[in-house]
């Protein structure tokens, strides 16, 4: 015969396993370091690219004081300040990364965690029976 | 209010029943008028402007994730503002890049935000997003409403700047792509706006989740309070151009809106009927768990008296009583 509260149970199992479960589950396949290192590896490639776009529109904005000043100016500290500049934004922005990956990544082992409990009192229930 | 509880609870049925069709229609909806925007406001590039690719392109984004539907908004943008100038599509790009790593980096699922609040603009009622964002989303909701104002302000420049910016005689394209960021970055408008915006989402969010009675009344009444005072105060000090009339019945306007929200809103994650399949060792279960209606509608019972009814029972009862007292 139908338990009505193990069908109960199951459901409310099998609803979150069919949608946030899914992502979860995608995340704590990776061990905590895997998981937030590879999203900071992404986060460096985006953040590089941008930094570059931004240089790039930079360089554009000052075309004609930069074409002029260009044998006078003083590269290598201009590279220094701009390198400086990268570092700063990088830093801050892989900060950001590491903190938001984290929480989502502790959140998505606390649902996994809940799903577990109510896995062994699913047990529990078949066990009674 | 029972009357209006009731069509709450009505509406809410309804779309827990047909949630199937009534979310790909919306979806296609809100894409039709987001192209249609796009195309009546910018339209410089004539291909892209006639009504079929707008249709097909909502139909796509009906039944396909919200991400795709600010994927192609992005598109046609792009495609209308390189129509305009190669500077002006430079620009954008910047933007497009502040916005990917600022927000969709971070693969968020408030796409919505980021959508209405060009579309708002448009209409000339955004006020009300801020609020909408702090009473329903978290304040990382304030990072798209704030993408979606700077966007606004992007395209605002471009299409106000069109003729001088698509004269192909005007200066090099180095000067003009340097006046174009010049001209966006100076504009003090749009930077009062996103600190006012983000303040308020922040507000608003921050006083809806306190203990209190009334809670989200208060966060709205706080937030629009807030929002106009930022605007006020920032066009004062740094003497934007904001019409304080439209400042003050825009965001009027916004709080009746985000109160009318606040009470149909409902959580929609938790109201979906939700179809799973499972199995044990006895059983295949395939289970339909359709939420329960909170309010039901009052049953309507009409009593008719008629006068002559009335007159009988009357006089039955009348004469029981003097039966009873010859009795006794």
């Amino acid at each position: 015969m139908v338990n009505e509260q193990k069908v109960l149970q199951m459901t409310k199992m099998a609803v979150y396993e069919s949608g946030e479960g899914r992502k979860d589950k995608a995340v704590s396949g990776y061990f905590r370091g895997d998981y937030i290192g590879l999203q900071m590896i992404l986060s460096f490639l985006v953040i590089t690219a941008a930094f570059a776009a931004v240089a790039a529109a930079y360089v554009c904005f000052n075309f004609e004081e930069l074409m002029a000043d260009i044998y006078t100016m003083d590269l290598v500290e201009m590279g220094r300040s701009v390198l400086g500049a990268y570092l700063a934004v990088l830093v801050v922005y892989l900060a950001v990364t590491w903190l938001v990956y984290a929480v989502r990544y502790n959140r998505a082992r606390k649902r996994l965690d809940t799903l577990l409990d109510d896995l062994e009192s699913l047990e529990e229930i078949d066990e009674e029976i | 209010m029972t009357n209006l509880l009731v069509m709450k609870e009505y509406i809410k049925g309804f779309y827990a029943k047909y949630e199937d069709f009534i979310l790909p229609v919306l979806k296609f909806l809100l894409a039709l008028i987001l192209f249609f925007t796009i195309n009546g406001q910018l339209g410089y590039m004539e291909k892209i402007n006639s009504p079929v690719i707008p249709l097909v392109s909502a139909l796509l984004c009906s039944f396909m994730p919200m991400g795709f539907m600010v994927f192609l908004c992005a598109v046609f943008l792009l495609a209308h503002v390189y129509a305009l100038s190669l500077e002006c599509m430079a620009v954008l790009l910047l933007a497009y890049i502040f916005i990917a790593v600022v927000y969709l980096r971070f693969s968020p699922k408030e796409h919505l935000f980021l959508l209405l609040t060009p579309l708002l603009f448009c209409w000339g009622v955004p006020y009300v997003l801020p609020l909408a964002a702090g009473l329903f989303g978290s304040p990382v909701s304030a990072v798209p409403v704030a993408c979606g104002v700077i966007l606004y302000y992007v395209l605002f420049y471009m299409t106000g700047n069109a003729q001088a910016l698509g004269s192909t005689e005007a200066d090099a394209i180095l000067q003009r792509f340097r006046d174009v960021t010049m001209g966006i970055a100076d504009n003090k408008e749009m930077i009062i706006t996103v600190v006012a915006f983000v303040v308020t989402t922040v507000l608003v969010y921050l006083i809806r989740r306190m203990s209190v009675d009334y809670s989200r009344a208060i966060a709205i009444l706080v937030g629009t309070l807030a929002d106009i005072v930022i605007l006020l105060v920032g066009d004062l000090m740094y003497e934007a151009n904001f019409s304080i009339a439209s400042v003050i019945f825009g965001s009027i306007l916004g709080a009746l809106a985000a109160l009318v929200m606040q009470f149909f809103h409902f959580n929609l994650d938790y109201l979906r009927t939700e179809k799973v399949q499972f199995e044990d060792d006895e059983y295949y279960y395939y289970v339909k768990a359709v939420p329960k209606m909170a309010v039901t509608a009052p049953e309507k019972r009409v009593k008719k008296i008629t006068t002559r009814r009335a007159h009988q029972n009357a006089r039955r009862s009348h004469s029981k009583a003097r039966a009873k007292s010859g009795r006794n």
